[in-house]
Parts: structure tokens; C-alpha cells; sequence
């Protein structure tokens, strides 16, 4: 699950590196319309609908890993 | 300068300086004070400050190869945003409010207009202090903005969006670093 993340936000952002312990916003540097184009290209992978409030708590990659886990992505 | 006249600097990022240093740099260029050793407090939920200066308002952004900061007398939201390549009417229809996508989409649907809209919608919500957390979609910024709040988009670099959103705003001077 972890390289499927990294692809994506590779693919998106053109960023590497991508660990659990990843903060979108002091590793990466990702600003708000990063992190938008990052959830729509998971919803879209996932066909699946990530809610406003969600968005904002996912600050890193671990939190992305445990919010498919709960959502029952566990497989990519 | 009147308190709805704004200054933006504006600077190359990662040109050496840390963002923390074109803060004060741009600081001490707006207040004509030594800014040098200002620290700026960031909360959650708050709008950021200077424990020394809490009075000078300002808003940061970041994006591509750029660092912007609008200073003013007044509360200040402000955004840049590099056109980045995109599904912009996708992204419009996910995110944005119906009349803004339907907006972008009877337009072609280009980088250009997609971002002029996101930096006014985040130069808003920045203004506010309300942040991403209630999403983007309950306001539309082709439309008179709750509380009566003005947008002012700025010319930039090529491929940018600049926009600055105030309560009122009257003179916006840009200033590279």
C-alpha cells in the first residue's frame, strides 16, 4: 500500500522519498492545491470519496495508510 | 498608505534564504523596523502573527518557484498558485461550488481560469481565518463574497495566479525582493 501512495503522489507532485513518518506539508512542501490534486487522484484510484473534514487531518502518510486500512482498502 | 492599501513582495524561492528570512526581510521592508530577530507565531486555527508586531498584518504563500507575502494595516488573505497541469474541470466539479464549475467548464475549462479561481477561493478563506476544514464549495468567488470581503488577483510571473482578498482593498503595490 505504501508504494501504491508513493506512486500516486509521485505522479502528482513529482515528489520521492515517501515514508509513513512523510508530513505532506514540511516534507514535501505541499501546499493546499497539492494536497487537493493528491486526494482527487485517490478518490478517483479508489472510487472513492474522501469528506472535506477528513482531508485536512491527513497530514501524513501514516495517517493516509490508517484511513484506507479503516476504510477498508487494506489491498491496493 | 490608507489601511485598505496592501503591499505583496514577492521573491524566487530556495534562492538561498529561508522562508523565515524573506518574512522578515519583507517585514522590516513594509514596517520600516528592524524585523530581524521578529518571530512569527503560527496556532492552529489562527491566522499567523509577529509576537514583536501583532499589529502588521500579513498573509504567506508558496508555490513552484516562488515566495509571496502580502502585507497590510488590515486583515489580508493572499495566495500564488503556479499553474500547475491538471483536471481542471474534474477538480472544479469535485471541489468548487456549482456556478464556479459550470463557470470554468462553458470557458474551456483552462489552467489559467481554474487557478485565478482556486487563489481567490484560498486569498478568501485565508482572509477569513475559516481555512480549508469547511471545504471549498459553500462559497463562490464569481459571486458578492459573505460579509462583503473584495478580491483583488494581482499580475505575477508568467504562468501564476496572484489574488489578495480584504475587507476592502484599495492600492496593491508589488515589490520584488
Amino acid at each position: 500500500m505504501l508504494e501504491l501512495i508513493a506512486n500516486i503522489i509521485y505522479e502528482v507532485t513529482g515528489k520521492k522519498g515517501i515514508t509513513p513518518d512523510t508530513d505532506f506539508a514540511q516534507d514535501l512542501e505541499l501546499n493546499s492545491f497539492d494536497v487537493v490534486n493528491i486526494v482527487a487522484a485517490f478518490e478517483a484510484h479508489f472510487n472513492t470519496t474522501v469528506s472535506t473534514r477528513d482531508i485536512w487531518q491527513l497530514r501524513r502518510v501514516q495517517d493516509v495508510l490508517d484511513y484506507l486500512e479503516k476504510k477498508g482498502f487494506d489491498h491496493p | 498608505m490608507s489601511s485598505d492599501d496592501f503591499t505583496v513582495f514577492l521573491s524566487p524561492d530556495g534562492d538561498g534564504l529561508s522562508r523565515d528570512s524573506l518574512l522578515r526581510t519583507a517585514a522590516a521592508r513594509f514596517t520600516g523596523r528592524d524585523a530581524s530577530r521578529w518571530t512569527c507565531v503560527r496556532e492552529e486555527g489562527k491566522k499567523p502573527r509577529f509576537s514583536q508586531a501583532p499589529e502588521v498584518c500579513f498573509s504567506v504563500s508558496h508555490s513552484g518557484g516562488y515566495w509571496a507575502c502580502a502585507f497590510g494595516h488590515a486583515p489580508v488573505g493572499f495566495d500564488l498558485q503556479r499553474w500547475e497541469p491538471c483536471r481542471t474541470a474534474a477538480l472544479a466539479r469535485r471541489f468548487f461550488h456549482p456556478g464556479e464549475a459550470v463557470w470554468l467548464e462553458e470557458r474551456g475549462g483552462s489552467e489559467a481560469d481554474f487557478f485565478f479561481l482556486w487563489t481567490a477561493k484560498e486569498s478568501y478563506l485565508k482572509y477569513t481565518g475559516d481555512g480549508m476544514v469547511k471545504g471549498l464549495d459553500w462559497f463562490n468567488v464569481l459571486a458578492p463574497l459573505p460579509g462583503g470581503a473584495q478580491l483583488r488577483h494581482i499580475s505575477g510571473p508568467d504562468g501564476y495566479s496572484l489574488c489578495l482578498c480584504a475587507a476592502s482593498v484599495g492600492r496593491v503595490s508589488v515589490v520584488r525582493l
